[in-house]
C-alpha cells in the first residue's frame, strides 16, 4: 500500500534530481503513461523538454526512479505518484506542455492493447480533474469484468495502487478492489461488513479461500483452527468473506474475514450455508446429538414409542406403550443383549391390549423387571399424585 | 518393457485432459513436481519484465472456473460440495472495452532519430571517407622524386576522398545501449544507403575485444577479429561514458581505437553522451560525435577535412 512515508521517502529522491531539472521535468511528462519505451521519451524530449540533451535519456532510463527496465520502463508506484501529483499542480502554468506530452503518449501507445491505454486515460482524468471520465471507465471496467475479459483481473491487481482515487471511492470501485485484492493487490482495509461492496456478480471471477468449520451439537464455529475443523467448505476470497447460515429457525448473515472465530447457535437440524458466488452448502441434522429420539417400534395394530435423549452421564429411556405381545418379547431381546441398557421410565397410557399386551410380557420375568426403573400408569394411583 | 514417459508426455496428458487444480497438482507432484506458491501480482517478470505488461498476465479463473484454493485439510475434515450453486449474472452485452472498436485511426508515429535524416548521411558518408590515391598523377611527387635521382616504381598519385575502403560498423548491445536499439538500426539503414557496400557489421557488448558478431544474438559471436587494415571504424556507443558511467568499458574502447589507429583504421564515435563526459584521451583516439540533434552538418564538413590530414 502507498503509505505516506513510502509518498515522502520518493518525494525526496525527485527532489534529489532537482525539482526542476530537466530529467525530473521529463519524468513528470512522463508519468501519466503506464509504460515509457524509448521513442515515447524521445518524443517527449524534442517535444516537450527540447533543451534537455541526449544524455537526459539515458540518465532518466537508468534513474533510481525507475522501478522495472526492459523493452519500456516504469516508475514506482510511489515515485509515479509524486510525479503526477506534481504534474497536476503545474498543469496550469505549462498547460500547453502538458497538452503535447499527453498526445504523445496517445499517439506512441495507439497499438498498446485498449486496456493499457485506458491506464493511460484515467491517469490524465486524474491529472485534468476529469471525474465524469474517470466513471464512465469504471463503469466500463466493471462491464468488461462482466464480460469475462481475459486477464482483467490480474491488470487491476498490477494497476489498482497508480488507479485515480476518484475511482476508488465510489461503490464500482470498492467492487473493483475486490477483485485487485483478490488477485493480490495490496488495497485499503475495508471498512465493515455493512459497507461491504456487492459481489455477487463478480465473485465467480475471484480464486476462492477454504473456511473451516466445527459443528458441536448445536453450535457452529466458522473460522476455526484446522485441529478444531469438522467441516469446509469454499468461499471467494474476497476481503470480507461474506456468508449467510440459514436454520429452520433463523439466517444470520456477515463477514467471516479476519482472525477471530464466528460462534453461532443453529440447534440440531440441517444448516444451509450460502456464499457471496451463489454457491449453497448444506450442513446435514445433527441425529447423534439430537435432543430427543423418538423411535417407533412395531407394534402391529398398537402403539409403542421409544423416546430416548443423552446427557452428561448416560442415554436415558422412556418408553411409552408396548404395543402387542410380539412387542414385549423385541424389547426384551433389546434389554438382553444389552442394545437398551435400561428403561428409565415405563409409560402406560390406556389399559387397552395392543397397548399394555407387551407389558404383560415384559413384566413377566424378574429379571427383566428389574431393567424398568419406574413405571407410569395411567391409573388412579398415579394421577393421584399428580 | 515400458517405453520411459517424459516430462513432456506428462504435459500433454495434463493438456488433453484438463483436469481439475488439484488432479494437476496430484500429477505433477508425482513428477517431483510442484505447482509455485500464488503471491501477490506485482506484475513482475517477463518482459513484463517492465513488471507492466501486456495487460494479458496467466489467469486463474476468469470466465473459465474457480480454481481449486490450495489450503491443505486434515484428513478428518469433511470438504463439503455445493448442493445448489446459482449461474453468474454474466452480462451479454459485448465487452466495452473492444480493442478493435476503439483503435485510433491515425496513422502510425513516425521514427524520430538522434539526427535529421540530412545530418546522419552528410556525417555517416564523411566518417567512410578515406584519402587513397586516386587516377590523378602528383606531379610533384614525380618531380621531387626524378630531382632526387630517385627510381620511379609506379606513379604516385594524388590522394582523394573515397568511400572505396568500405566501412566496419561496430554496434554496442550493452545494457546501456538497449534504449537506443532502434537508432542503431536507423544508422545501418542509412549507411547502407550513404556507402553502400562494402558494410561490415559488429554486434560487441562493453568490452569490444572481448567477442562479437554479425548478429545480435550472442551465441553467433566469436573472439575479436580486427577489421582490414585501413577500413574506416564507426562505432556506436557511449564507450561506458553514459549512464551510469563504465571505466572499465571506457578503458577497453580506448584500447581498441589505439589498436586500429596502429592498423590505419580512422574511427568515428558516435556517442549519445554529453560532451563533457567524454575523456580527453579517447577523443585524441578517434573523432568522437555527439549523437545527438545538436550535432549539425558542420561538424560532418570537419570529419571529411579531418579526412584529407
Amino acid at each position: 500500500m502507498l503509505d505516506d512515508g513510502s509518498i515522502a521517502e520518493a518525494a525526496l529522491l525527485v527532489d534529489s534530481f532537482g525539482p526542476t531539472s530537466p530529467l525530473v521535468r521529463l519524468a513528470r511528462l512522463a508519468s501519466p503513461a503506464c509504460r515509457v519505451e524509448p521513442q515515447l521519451l524521445r518524443r517527449l524530449r524534442l517535444d516537450c523538454v527540447p533543451e534537455a540533451d541526449v544524455s537526459v535519456e539515458q540518465e532518466l532510463w537508468f534513474s533510481d526512479l525507475v522501478a522495472s527496465r526492459g523493452q519500456a520502463i516504469t516508475f514506482s508506484d510511489a515515485v509515479s505518484r509524486v510525479l503526477r501529483s506534481r504534474l497536476r499542480e503545474g498543469r496550469e502554468r505549462e498547460d500547453a506542455t502538458v497538452a503535447k506530452a499527453r498526445r504523445a503518449i496517445a499517439e506512441l501507445h495507439r497499438d498498446l492493447p485498449r486496456v493499457l491505454r485506458l491506464e493511460d486515460e484515467l491517469a490524465w482524468a486524474e491529472i485534468y480533474n476529469d471525474d465524469e471520465t474517470i466513471r464512465t471507465m469504471t463503469d466500463q471496467l466493471l462491464g468488461a469484468l462482466l464480460a469475462g475479459r481475459d486477464g482483467l483481473d490480474q491488470w487491476l491487481a498490477r494497476a489498482w495502487p497508480n488507479l485515480p482515487a476518484g475511482l476508488k471511492r465510489t461503490p464500482q470501485g470498492e467492487q473493483l478492489a475486490e477483485v485487485a485484492a483478490a488477485r493480490g493487490a495490496i488495497v485499503d482495509p475495508v471498512s465493515t461488513g455493512s459497507h461491504a461492496p456487492n459481489m455477487a456478480d463478480f465473485a465467480h471471477l475471484l480464486p476462492l479461500a477454504t473456511v473451516l468449520l466445527a459443528r458441536d451439537r448445536q453450535t457452529l464455529r466458522i473460522k476455526v483452527r484446522p485441529d478444531e475443523a469438522t467441516h469446509a467448505i469454499d468461499v471467494p476470497d474476497t476481503r470480507s468473506q461474506l456468508l449467510s447460515v440459514r436454520t429452520a429457525d433463523t439466517t444470520w448473515s456477515g463477514p467471516i474475514a479476519g482472525g477471530h472465530v464466528t460462534t453461532l447457535d443453529i440447534g440440531t437440524g440441517a444448516v444451509a450455508l450460502l456464499t457471496e458466488a451463489g454457491a449453497e452448502y448444506e450442513l446435514e441434522a445433527d441425529t447423534e446429538h439430537a435432543l430427543f429420539d423418538i423411535e417407533m417400534l412395531p407394534a402391529d395394530h398398537g402403539t409403542s414409542l421409544m423416546i430416548s435423549f443423552d446427557d452428561a452421564d448416560r442415554t436415558h429411556f422412556m418408553l411409552v406403550d408396548t404395543g402387542t405381545r410380539r412387542t414385549g418379547e423385541l424389547i426384551e431381546a433389546r434389554l438382553r443383549d444389552g442394545s437398551t441398557r435400561s428403561i428409565d421410565v415405563l409409560v402406560l397410557t390406556h389399559i387397552d391390549s395392543n397397548s399394555v399386551a407387551g407389558a404383560i410380557e415384559l413384566l413377566r420375568n424378574d429379571d427383566v423387571e428389574l431393567m424398568i426403573n419406574d413405571v407410569w400408569f395411567n391409573g388412579f394411583e398415579d394421577l393421584g399424585q399428580s | 518393457m515400458k517405453p520411459p514417459v517424459s516430462l513432456a508426455d506428462a504435459a500433454k496428458a495434463l493438456h488433453a485432459l484438463a483436469p481439475s487444480g488439484r488432479a494437476t497438482e496430484i500429477v505433477l507432484q508425482m513428477c517431483g513436481l510442484q505447482l509455485p506458491m500464488a503471491g501477490p501480482t506485482t506484475f513482475a517478470g517477463g518482459t513484463e519484465d517492465s513488471a507492466r505488461p501486456t495487460d494479458h498476465g496467466v489467469h486463474l479463473g476468469s470466465g473459465a472456473g474457480q480454481p481449486e484454493p490450495a489450503t491443505t485439510i486434515p484428513p478428518s475434515v469433511r470438504r463439503l460440495e455445493p448442493v445448489r450453486q446459482a449461474s453468474p449474472s454474466t452480462s451479454l452485452s459485448p465487452d466495452p472495452l473492444n480493442d478493435e472498436a476503439d483503435r485510433p485511426s491515425a496513422p502510425p508515429p513516425v521514427f524520430l532519430p538522434l539526427l535529421s535524416s540530412r545530418v546522419s548521411t552528410d556525417l555517416l558518408r564523411a566518417a567512410g571517407t578515406v584519402a587513397m590515391p586516386g587516377d590523378h598523377v602528383d606531379l610533384n611527387a614525380v618531380v621531387k622524386a626524378l630531382t632526387m635521382a630517385r627510381p620511379l616504381v609506379s606513379l604516385p598519385r594524388l590522394d582523394v576522398p573515397t568511400l572505396a575502403a568500405g566501412l566496419h560498423v561496430m554496434i554496442d548491445v550493452g545494457e546501456a545501449m538497449e534504449q537506443f536499439v532502434e537508432d542503431q538500426q536507423d544508422v545501418i539503414r542509412h549507411l547502407r544507403r550513404a556507402v553502400g557496400d562494402p558494410i561490415t557489421v559488429s554486434y560487441v557488448a562493453d568490452d569490444p575485444q572481448r567477442r562479437g558478431g554479425p548478429e545480435r544474438r550472442r551465441v553467433t559471436w566469436h573472439p575479436y577479429v580486427a577489421p582490414p587494415a585501413g577500413r574506416p571504424v564507426v562505432v556506436l556507443s557511449d564507450v561506458g561514458c553514459g549512464f551510469p558511467r563504465r571505466p572499465d568499458a571506457t578503458s577497453a574502447w580506448l584500447a581498441l581505437t589505439r589498436s586500429l589507429q596502429l592498423r590505419g583504421c580512422r574511427v568515428v564515435v558516435l556517442a549519445p553522451v554529453r560532451p563533457q563526459r567524454i575523456p580527453r584521451a579517447l577523443e585524441r583516439g578517434c573523432e568522437v560525435v555527439i549523437w545527438d540533434r545538436m550535432t549539425g552538418r558542420k561538424r560532418a564538413a570537419e570529419l571529411v577535412r579531418l579526412s584529407d590530414a
